[in-house]
């Protein structure tokens, strides 16, 4: 199953998809399957304030959780999961400036990679739980590479959704569902 | 009318063009200007406005008072409703979310931001269907 989650900043959307990843991993092991219920990090250590989001975010995250920090290759981690794993990605759009800056990754490149994930998850049966956030609502920039940034975010998110089985938008720590259960 | 309203690249012209088979296009973005929207309306075709920020931005050029600006618009979309009407067409308006970010730091942004704002809700207030575009998504929020 795939689920994908998107909202401004202090939206909620991290919590909201924890508590989603943490609901269907306890109705999995209901059934008393070996599975592992995972939380995918994509944001580098640089800087003291980074840091700090991020331990804000390990202390909510405590018991069954296994983290696991990978900026670039997600690809590999999926390839690892086995069928019925919950994997909570958090977020595209830090995954997407490491691609972006730091390998200079066109979006056609970035679109047929992340068809693959889809096509892996689906395949494994697993649960993939994808978190980003709506950066074009905001007023436009004047740099060109601003533009191409959130171009390439929006084709992404339009790509991801055809294949999700539930859409969230996070407004205010409170879901709208687009897609999926109780839309 | 109907009012497209999304953030930058969230799919809005293409749910137009889904929608709408014969289109006269009068964009900002390809260079248009917003008073010639009566001459390049053609017959028997839906009237499509887009790139709005943009005029915006050629009317803050010459005019500093935002609220001259915003009466000037709102009087514009009304005479677009009533052409509309007249002619027995659909005209499409496809604006931009844009007042979801941080305050712009210069006057001339915020000026602008504030406008499109506002002029959001003028739109609003004249359309029989607005839609909310997201991710290439649409909900209908009117």
């Amino acid at each position: 199953m795939i689920v994908f989650v998107s909202g401004g900043a202090r939206s909620g959307k991290s919590s909201f998809a924890e508590k989603l990843a943490i609901e269907s991993y306890r109705n999995i092991k209901e059934k008393s399957v070996e599975r592992s219920l995972y939380y995918v990090a994509t944001a580098n250590r640089l800087d003291q304030e980074m840091e700090k989001r991020i331990n804000l975010h390990q202390e909510r995250r405590r018991g069954d959780w296994i983290t696991v920090e990978e900026p670039y290759d997600i690809l590999s981690f999926l390839l690892e999961t086995k069928k019925g794993d919950v994997v909570l990605f958090d977020c595209l759009t830090i995954w997407l400036s490491n691609r972006m800056f730091d390998f200079n990754h066109d979006v056609d490149q970035l679109i047929v990679t992340i068809q693959t994930w889809l096509k892996v998850a689906v395949e494994k049966e697993i649960v993939f739980i994808i978190v980003s956030n709506d950066l074009n609502e905001g007023i436009p920039l004047p740099f060109q590479t601003v533009h191409n940034y959130i171009y390439n975010l929006e084709k992404l998110h339009r790509e991801i959704i055809p294949y999700s089985d539930q859409v969230i938008q996070m407004i205010a720590g409170l879901p709208t569902y687009w897609k999926g259960e109780g839309k | 009318m109907q009012l497209i309203v999304g953030g930058a690249y969230a799919g809005k012209r293409k749910i137009v063009k889904s929608n709408y088979k014969k289109c006269s296009w009068l964009s900002a973005y390809k260079g248009h200007s917003l008073k010639d929207w009566k001459s390049q309306w053609e017959v028997n075709t839906t009237l499509v406005l887009e790139g709005w920020e943009k005029w915006i931005e050629e009317e803050l050029k010459e005019e500093t008072d935002d609220l001259v600006i915003r009466n000037r618009l709102q009087k514009m979309v009304h005479q677009l409703k009533e052409e509309e009407q007249k002619r027995n067409e659909t005209i499409v308006l496809i604006m931009l979310e844009l007042g979801r970010g941080i305050v712009p730091l210069k006057q001339k942004e915020r000026n602008m931001r504030d406008l499109a704002g506002w002029l959001l809700q003028d739109a609003v207030q004249v359309s029989n269907d607005v839609q909310y575009v997201w991710h290439g998504m649409s909900r209908k929020i009117k």
